[in-house]
């Protein structure tokens, strides 16, 4: 079943009967078929779009299916070792299938050994192997370590974090983390 | 006079193909018993990881989800993506 708004021709019922959109006591209600706006969608005075809680997935390249937003805790480990981090601060906005994360991480000391060192704690897991990279404001790794973002990797829910020299890329080890530090910045990714 | 009142439930677990565990907890704030805001907090957990302090229905996904063949393909998975 369809219910036709349209800015010319009122309401077009599932019967093909029109009628003008005066007058009528539009104040609530549930429509659970397809609707069809064929003029501006004006949300009036609450400015508001609600999805479920749960999404509901479209494989309709043109159907925005999600929206959620929260908060996460990320958290750096390696190979063995540990952190002492007083603060993980991370917040997630899912729209569709694109996710905009945005996180923080303070750490006092580190017993990290090992590589890679990681970042995870993401809210989704990534799909796809195009490898987003986050934009990063490191501090407190070894004075010859150039971190830059790192990497995620498709399927997982973590950043690899990378150095660079002499033209290539390698992980992080936790010899590179000698002390205090912070490991904050943002990445958007795809998921489902 | 109204009663708020916080509740918190854990109203997601996804297990993905490679055995990460995904779960949602919803806050609620309720008003009388009607909800009027709710926020979320995501956890990811990945396979073979300690479940200290990870609610007990999570911790028992886990466990059923983490197989020595899944832990193991999940290890061999990072180690393929080193230095890479």
């Amino acid at each position: 079943m369809s219910l036709i708004l349209d800015g010319s021709n009122g309401i077009t019922f599932p019967n093909g009967v029109s009628q003008s959109l005066a007058g009528l006591p539009l104040t609530g209600g549930t429509l659970t078929g397809a609707l069809t706006v064929g003029g501006i969608l004006n949300t009036g005075s609450t400015g508001q779009l609600q999805f479920p809680a749960t999404q509901n997935p479209s494989s309709n390249a043109n159907t925005l299916d999600d929206y959620e937003e929260g908060t996460f805790t990320p958290t750096i480990t390696a190979t063995s070792g540990s952190m002492v981090m007083p603060n993980q601060q991370g917040v997630y906005t899912k729209v569709g299938n694109m996710v905009t994360c945005t996180f923080w991480v303070q750490f006092t000391s580190s017993t990290l050994s090992g590589s890679p060192v990681i970042m995870s704690g993401l809210p989704f897991t990534a799909t796809g192997s195009s490898r987003p990279s986050p934009s990063i404001r490191p501090s407190g790794f070894a004075s010859a370590t150039n971190v830059i973002g790192g990497w995620l990797p498709g399927g997982t829910t973590y950043i690899q974090i990378q150095k660079y020299s002499a033209g290539n890329t390698s992980d992080v080890s936790g010899s590179d983390i000698p002390g205090g530090g912070e490991y904050g910045g943002t990445i958007v990714y795809m998921t489902t | 006079m109204s009663t708020l009142t916080e509740t918190k439930v854990i109203d997601q677990i996804t297990v993905t193909e490679n055995g990460i565990v995904l779960y949602r907890e919803a806050t609620r704030i309720l008003k009388d018993g009607e909800q009027i805001a709710q926020t979320y907090h995501r956890t990811s957990l990945t396979p073979g990881q300690d479940l200290t302090g990870q609610p007990a229905n999570v911790v028992a996904i886990c466990n059923a989800a983490w197989t020595e063949e899944v832990i193991s393909a999940y290890q061999a998975m990072i180690a393929a993506h080193q230095d890479v």
